[in-house]
């Protein structure tokens, strides 16, 4: 599972050695609250409009296995696996934690 | 934070559903521009008329040319926020993702699904044996 942010959100996630992923009001009042994730790599083209995100927000990548369970959100990206959220604030331990770093994006 | 509310449009997929959508497009969006999922294709909406769009494929409609050099440039931004739709295709859903449910995107995903749904009764119509 992945996690895209900007440079100032990919400084607040990993100054902590528990990461831990914001639940947030999303731009889009139909959207759940929550912390959003998504199985697109870094490498899937046309990224930002499939995720609907600017450019500058897929500078960096945090990617876990989860240690808890995540919601497809409602409608097609989560339909085809590719969009989930947390409802709530999501903890990512040591052991979940795979790799983070820039994505060249 | 991911962005975009998906919209999903259930039942069984027509040949023509995509033709029927960038028609509906076009209404909308006179210099509309089309290009595949994977970024490897992008014309005018006119060019894409008649043309066979298999399950599952995945596209973004744009406004303009100008709007798709945008969100090619930046992604998502204020200024073009809702001149952009995906769609995507499946063997028994239309999925939609627009900028917000109230805003010019979404009322044309209204406007697709009437068309589409018009259509789909039709050629259901067409398809029925008629009475002696």
């Amino acid at each position: 599972m992945n996690h895209f942010t900007d440079k100032d959100g990919y400084d607040a996630i990993r100054s902590q050695p528990t990461w831990l992923f914001k639940a947030e009001t999303p731009h889009s009042s139909a959207s759940p609250f929550g912390a959003y994730f998504t199985t697109y790599e870094p490498t899937e083209r046309n990224l930002s409009k499939k995720i609907f995100v600017p450019v500058a927000k897929l500078a960096f990548i945090f990617r876990f296995t989860p240690p808890a369970e995540l919601v497809p959100i409602p409608g097609g990206r989560g339909r085809l696996g590719k969009i989930f959220y947390s409802p709530a604030d999501y903890p990512v331990g040591r052991p979940h934690q795979l790799e983070n770093g820039p994505t060249g994006l | 934070m991911i962005g975009g509310v998906d919209i999903a449009f259930t039942g069984r997929v027509l040949d023509g559903d995509m033709d029927v959508m960038l028609r509906i497009a076009r209404a909308a969006w006179p210099y509309a521009f089309v290009e595949t999922g994977d970024g490897s294709f992008a014309v005018v909406v006119g060019e894409t008329f008649r043309m066979e769009w298999p399950t599952p494929s995945e596209a973004f409609i744009y406004e303009s040319h100008a709007a798709y050099e945008s969100w090619t440039a930046s992604g998502l931004t204020h200024a073009n926020a809702d001149k952009m739709l995906a769609v995507t295709l499946e063997h028994d859903c239309i999925s939609f993702v627009v900028n917000d449910r109230l805003g010019t995107t979404a009322a044309i995903v209204g406007d697709m699904m009437d068309s589409v749904r018009e259509n789909r009764w039709l050629a259901l119509a067409l398809a029925l044996p008629r009475a002696a």
